[in-house]
């Protein structure tokens, strides 16, 4: 077993993105879907791996998939 | 078919060289319903209202560190970093592994047991789940569950109202606890670990909140 980062973030839907790990841990892949609509922004993920701390601090990880789907929503883009 | 394919980071990679990553199963994880059993809402007010007498009469002490009375130890580096550590105010975790249901009981006020959340949820869960169990009890959408994408976004949203918050540091297993807002930016953590309780500020929420569990 060893850490797992962040290689790839895909859109899959309006709101949902694939993200792939690299490294033996698994799960190796999550779907992540962006929630604008609170106080501030989050994303639920399925499955929730990161209470296992195998993937380090989840925060850059949500940053990244909340800053695609920001540039995603831009007009023309 | 996937779109605007982009390729980002981390910025603070793991020793580990990369491998080629080998898609999985995407998790369909059946949970079921609890049989609800009987409220213990007022045995965890009591909790509460004992929780804050403590605060009070602690806070004209010194403020007791984990070293001085053993209280927390265990729970993270989180735990450290707090002040006026004082015995009870949380529910206490049954299991190693309990935390999140521990957790949702005192985010629910006794409504929803540890013993129910654990039965559903096992050892070891995540915010994920209890966003999810909390919601089939209370009806879908009452609670959300999610993660922030720093620190200062999870300081707003604590801000906000108790919350089941979900604390991390570096490679370590993470921990969840009740964080609740009070005075001039201060919060009380509720620490499942050892069922004890302890003060913080913003920047230990900005620090170690990764995620919450918030109606």
């Amino acid at each position: 077993m060893s850490p797992s980062r962040m290689t790839q973030v895909t859109a899959v839907g309006d709101d949902t993105y694939e993200v792939v790990f690299d490294g033996t841990v698994e799960p190796s892949t999550v779907l992540c879907t962006v929630n604008m609509s609170g106080v501030v922004p989050g994303v639920s993920v399925k499955p929730d791996p990161f209470m296992s701390g195998d993937y380090g601090d989840p925060r850059p990880i949500m940053a990244a998939v909340i800053a695609m789907h920001q540039a995603r929503q831009v007009p023309g883009a | 078919m996937a779109e605007n394919v982009q390729e980002t980071r981390p910025p603070e990679p793991p020793p580990k060289p990369p491998e080629v990553p080998k898609p999985t199963e995407r998790s369909n994880r059946s949970e079921n319903l609890a049989d609800p059993n009987e409220s213990r809402q007022s045995a965890w007010q009591d909790i509460r209202n004992a929780a804050r007498s403590e605060h009070t009469a602690a806070k004209t002490e010194r403020d007791l560190t984990a070293g001085e009375t053993g209280v927390g130890a265990g729970s993270g580096p989180w735990f450290d970093e707090g002040t006026n550590h004082r015995d009870g105010g949380a529910v206490q975790q049954t299991t190693d592994g309990s935390c999140v249901s521990a957790s949702g009981e005192m985010l629910t006020d006794g409504r929803v047991t540890q013993a129910e959340l654990l039965s559903e949820l096992g050892d070891w869960s995540n915010l994920s789940a209890l966003r999810d169990e909390l919601n089939k009890h209370d009806g879908e959408g009452t609670w959300t569950g999610h993660y922030f994408q720093d620190g200062g976004e999870a300081l707003r949203q604590a801000s906000e109202g108790p919350m089941a918050a979900q604390v991390q540091a570096p490679f370590g297993r993470a921990h969840m606890v009740i964080l609740e807002p009070g005075e001039n930016g201060s919060f009380t953590v509720r620490d499942p670990n050892e069922g004890s309780s302890y003060d913080v500020d913003g920047a230990w929420v900005e620090k170690y909140v990764s995620g919450g569990v918030f109606r």
